[in-house]
């Protein structure tokens, strides 16, 4: 059995996964896509699976499409990496899956996104349909802030951010949920608790035990299956009208899941993987 | 033991890394890449870029 | 009958289009993509069919995805515009279909898309995954020329520029043509005059008539299906012994096209619209 990992750096993630791989006899082929080049006329792959874990978005997105177009099997595969990298299409996903998920819209120019903003009523959440780790991320709370972060956005930004994402603000406890589904199961989920109101862990913060059992695990695997299954991790907010999904990772990090939780993370994907490559 | 490229200093490292790793050069705070194992071989790590992430 | 024209800006090829629609008797309704908002849980917008003229690519690919969540019929459709939009996207779709292209290798660094380079052997042909024709397109002869056009996408250029499409060159001045595909049939075909190597109507070349002979009618069509059926532009180079096509594209330059050739193509395009909504009208 071959099995690769797709990679730039060697994160701590990636070391776990290196050794749950180590415990099972599996030696991962590393690809390093600083040095990766691929031709489309002979591809020389010839893995059973690949598991993808670059750090950037475009080099993820492009090297599944050609690995896939080649019949190579991915974890996670093209599709559910086109749908979760963009919040856009995660929005879509979600809601025609009948997936509860904060309310969002979508304009194109700066003068549209605002007289949109001004019926939506403040706080409104602006985000880039493409990026992550909560980077350029903005709790938009009156007209001169949404006015301040559509100018940037026109003036500094590539067209990337000629589209603009707005989500309705949801006023969650101080913490928000986030679950790791692997193969249509909600293997465990952890409350991440911060002052700031991005409670995203890459920006600090601490976690605790989530309970799986009822909501947060249906809800998880049904958002996960919305965007085409796989390893995903589900970003879940705890609203006054119930719990809403809010964004589902495709490459995710699971460094501080582990302990709070008690489950083996990189083990369960390794275990997928495997499953992957003998299908 | 190995070099940082950044402030020149030794580094020692009192535990495990492998090729890709990132750790941050003790003296300078410079995050660095591990490029070579055996012997310790260091290259300034990449920078963040705008897609970059989970 | 109700068609929306989602658009950026009322030019040439869109007022002709409106005609031959009012001509139809179809009913159009133009909708302006710098005043549209769409809200992402509902529906709230009753049309037939749609026909996409945007001018800025990402806008209509998500101006498309909406209407296709819908359920409202678009032309062309979702992921046939964010196939031609994207070369990669394109180049193996058609390589899936057996359509003849030009070699291509794609790396993500500057020193792996220079080895790549170096191993394809030079001219090389490096373009943007995505972005209009000819826009940042560079022929590239000598690794020195490779590393300093690295050097500029890696230092000026935003993460998407770091995704390197490099594509062998084939050099055949004057052989540049352009087919015009509606549906099953090419309706058009130009030759693109100009001394520019990149041999785009953008790079101010001169449009020509051209004969649609079987092998091109063939070649045109067979590269649109690739991509999913629907309206291209489809730019292909004949060398001596061979067709390539280069790039495909949105069905844009109609008007000169139409002039240059005596064809008709909105009125073409419009009749294909017309089709494109289910018999028996809306929500059948």
């Amino acid at each position: 059995m071959k099995i690769g990992m797709l990679l730039s750096i060697v994160s701590t993630e990636q070391k776990m996964l290196f050794e749950a791989a180590a415990k099972r006899g599996i030696v991962f082929d590393r690809l390093d896509d600083r040095r990766i080049v691929f031709d489309l006329e002979n591809h020389r792959y010839d893995h059973d699976v690949i598991l993808e874990r670059c750090i950037n978005h475009s080099r993820a997105l492009n090297s599944l499409k050609i690995l896939n177009a080649a019949g190579i099997r991915t974890v996670n595969n093209y599709e559910v990496a086109r749908v979760c990298g963009n919040k856009f299409l995660t929005t879509m996903a979600l809601v025609d899956h009948g997936v509860p998920t904060p309310k969002a819209r979508v304009a194109f120019t700066a003068e549209s996104a605002l007289e949109e903003m001004e019926s939506m009523g403040y706080p409104v959440v602006v985000k880039p349909p493409i990026g992550s780790w909560g980077r350029l991320i903005a709790r938009v709370n009156d007209r001169h802030a949404a006015e301040a972060v559509l100018e940037h956005k026109e003036t500094l930004g590539s067209y990337q951010h000629s589209v603009i994402y707005m989500q309705e603000y949801v006023d969650k406890p101080g913490r928000d949920i986030r679950s790791f589904v692997v193969d249509g199961e909600t293997i465990c989920a952890v409350y991440r608790y911060s002052d700031h109101w991005k409670t995203n862990t890459a920006l600090g913060g601490t976690t605790a035990d989530c309970p799986v059992e009822g909501e947060v695990g249906t809800l998880s695997s049904r958002a996960a299956e919305a965007v085409g299954g796989g390893v995903v991790a589900v970003d879940l907010l705890e609203s006054p009208d119930g719990i809403l999904v809010n964004e589902v990772n495709y490459t995710m990090e699971f460094r501080n899941s582990i302990q709070p939780t008690g489950v083996d993370i990189p083990g369960r994907i390794i275990d997928y993987l495997v499953k992957v490559a003998r299908s | 033991m190995g070099i940082c490229p950044e402030c020149g200093a030794e580094i020692h490292l009192d535990y495990d890394v492998v090729v890709g790793e990132i750790i941050t050069c003790p003296e300078c705070g410079a995050e660095l890449e591990v490029t070579s194992v055996d012997p310790l071989e260091f290259a300034l790590a990449p920078e963040e870029e705008e897609d970059w992430g989970e | 009958m109700e068609l929306g024209i989602v658009l950026s800006r009322i030019r040439k090829d869109e007022k002709r289009l409106i005609s031959e629609a009012e001509r139809r008797g179809i009913d159009v309704k133009t909708i302006d993509n710098t005043r549209l908002v769409f809200e992402l849980d509902r529906r709230h917008m009753d049309l037939d069919v749609v026909l996409e003229r945007c001018i800025d690519h990402h806008r209509a690919v998500y101006a498309l995805t909406v209407f296709d969540h819908w359920g409202i019929p678009t032309v062309n459709r979702q992921s046939v515009v964010e196939t031609y939009g994207n070369r990669l996207l394109t180049s193996l779709a058609l390589r899936e279909n057996g359509v003849p292209v030009p070699e291509v290798r794609v790396a993500y660094t500057p020193q792996s898309a220079l080895e790549a380079m170096e191993d394809m052997g030079y001219p090389v042909v490096l373009r943007p995954v995505e972005g209009p024709e000819g826009q940042l397109v560079s022929r590239i002869g000598d690794k020195y020329t490779a590393a300093t056009v690295l050097e500029h996408k890696r230092i000026l250029g935003a993460y998407h520029h770091s995704i390197f499409f490099m594509q062998k060159h084939i050099d055949m001045p004057g052989h540049d043509i352009r087919a015009y595909v509606v549906g099953d049939e090419t309706v058009a075909a130009v030759s693109v005059l100009t001394h520019h190597w990149i041999g785009t109507i953008t790079a101010g070349g001169l449009m020509k008539q051209e004969p649609v002979t079987e092998e091109l009618n063939d070649l045109a069509v067979a590269a649109v299906r690739a991509i999913g059926g629907g309206i291209a532009v489809v730019d292909m180079v004949r060398t001596k012994d061979a067709w390539f096509v280069q790039e495909m594209g949105p069905p844009s330059g109609l008007s000169d096209a139409s002039d240059a050739t005596g064809v008709n193509i909105p009125g073409k395009i419009m009749d294909y619209v017309a089709d494109a909504v289910p018999r028996g009208g809306r929500d059948s």
